[in-house]
């Protein structure tokens, strides 16, 4: 087997990534954890596996923040998770940069800015708002949501549905791929 | 043109398309609903279009700062991975090699085998080292002036205001877009301790602004007021305020 040399990582490429999303991926990991330290470690954690994933900062391709923000939710829900019950999985080094992404499309930051988000949330009854938090903020199952609100599983599940369908109209996500149903 | 659903979609399977999309699912309904969405056009997109609104949720969380040293912990963080010296020069081939394995996916990750440029050279491997002995330099610098507690100030006034605890028991006051007290006024902080008597703490002719607070803010409360100058006692109304636990 011959060696190679392999794309040299700059330090400048992670401050560039870092300088760009530092504030709202701390943001995201303490509205999760709750807790500076923690939010710190799992931010620090994804900042350095995009890095070694080689991927460089392009302020034209918006989806880079949606990209980030999804491994710090992921990696907070973790953290968040193996408090209760389970260790923490390593960071796959490997995880798919934004151009490769089937799940999150790329324009999904580009023209929602924080406030329209936290808008959109708001917008919600409170009730979905309060399920849709718990799920996604706080990782928690229907069923653990169901036991925490002492409600019926079934009306758990119906309020995340109604919740997610209100979110996709105020985000103005493609709504005509499911109007006619 | 809308997604069409098969035969045996339901209700209950836009429901768990929702609990997929939030990665809440387990078990055997999981299971069930991957079955069906394998052949449900409707539940793919629906799954994919939850994820995109949830994917713009994040956004939703407020913006924050971490610690002043954070950043300089993940730097030399990153330089001391780039001076560590390659364990191995040559990945010996497997034994046997899986024919399964060629069929995998290329990982974006660097295969073990590889010397990058900047692991070989030892110009490259000084210049990292100087810099993590630099780093380590200003994190313990630093040290003593990492947060431990941010406290929001909540009240009526547009804007936002936090108490930032830092390990050494010192705290700042750290105040963003809230508008300016107006031409003589200021904003003062106030700590009151247990004892209910206000205590100044400090002053700023500004609503973005980071100013140190006099005193120990632990286990009080610390609330701002609109003052004409530097006053001694609290002019009513109280503007903002949080309760300082730690």
């Amino acid at each position: 087997v011959t060696a190679t040399p392999a794309p040299q990582p700059e330090l400048a490429q992670l401050e560039a990534l870092y300088d760009a999303h530092h504030r709202q991926a701390i943001g995201l990991a303490y509205r999760i954890l709750g807790n500076l330290g923690d939010a710190e470690e799992a931010v620090q954690e994804v900042f350095l596996s995009a890095w070694r994933a080689g991927h460089t900062y392009d302020p034209a391709r918006g989806s880079t923040h949606t990209w980030i923000l999804s491994m710090v939710r992921n990696r907070s829900i973790d953290v968040l998770r193996a408090r209760r019950r389970r260790p923490v999985q390593p960071l796959a080094e490997g995880v798919d940069p934004p151009d490769a992404m089937s799940d999150v499309p790329a324009e999904a930051a580009s023209n929602v800015d924080a406030e329209s988000a936290r808008q959109a949330l708001n917008s919600l009854p409170p009730e979905q708002k309060q399920a849709i938090e718990l799920a996604y903020f706080g990782g928690l199952s229907h069923s653990e949501i169901a036991a925490q609100l002492a409600a019926p599983i079934g009306t758990v599940k119906g309020r995340i549905r109604l919740g997610l369908d209100h979110l996709r109209v105020a985000m103005g996500v493609q709504q005509d791929l499911l109007s006619a149903s | 043109m809308p997604a069409t659903p098969v035969d045996d979609h339901t209700e209950e399977f836009e429901q768990l398309a929702g609990l997929s999309a939030l990665d809440v699912l387990e078990g055997e309904e999981r299971t069930r609903f991957e079955q069906h969405a394998a052949g449900c056009e409707r539940c793919q997109v629906m799954v994919r279009l939850d994820r995109e609104a949830l994917a713009r949720l994040s956004l939703a969380a407020p913006e924050m700062d971490p610690s002043p040293d954070f950043k300089a912990r993940l730097m030399q963080r990153a330089a001391l991975e780039l001076a560590q010296p390659p364990t191995s020069a040559v990945a010996e081939p497997p034994p046997h090699p899986d024919p399964t394995e060629i069929r995998q996916p290329i990982p974006i990750r660097r295969p073990p085998n590889v010397i990058p440029l900047w692991r070989s050279s030892p110009w490259a491997r000084a210049i990292a080292a100087l810099l993590v002995v630099g780093l380590v330099t200003v994190g313990a610098y630093s040290y003593e002036n990492q947060p431990i507690a941010t406290y929001e100030l909540n009240g009526s006034t547009s804007g936002t205001a936090r108490v930032v605890v830092r390990r050494s028991g010192t705290a700042v006051l750290e105040m963003h877009g809230v508008a300016d007290p107006g031409p003589g006024f200021l904003y003062e902080a106030w700590i009151i301790g247990p004892d209910g008597k206000p205590k100044p703490a400090a002053t700023t002719v500004s609503g973005s602004a980071t100013v140190p607070l006099t005193g120990d803010v632990r286990g009080t409360t610390v609330a701002i007021t609109r003052e004409l100058g530097r006053s001694d006692v609290p002019t009513p109304p109280i503007l903002m305020k949080t309760e300082v636990t730690s």
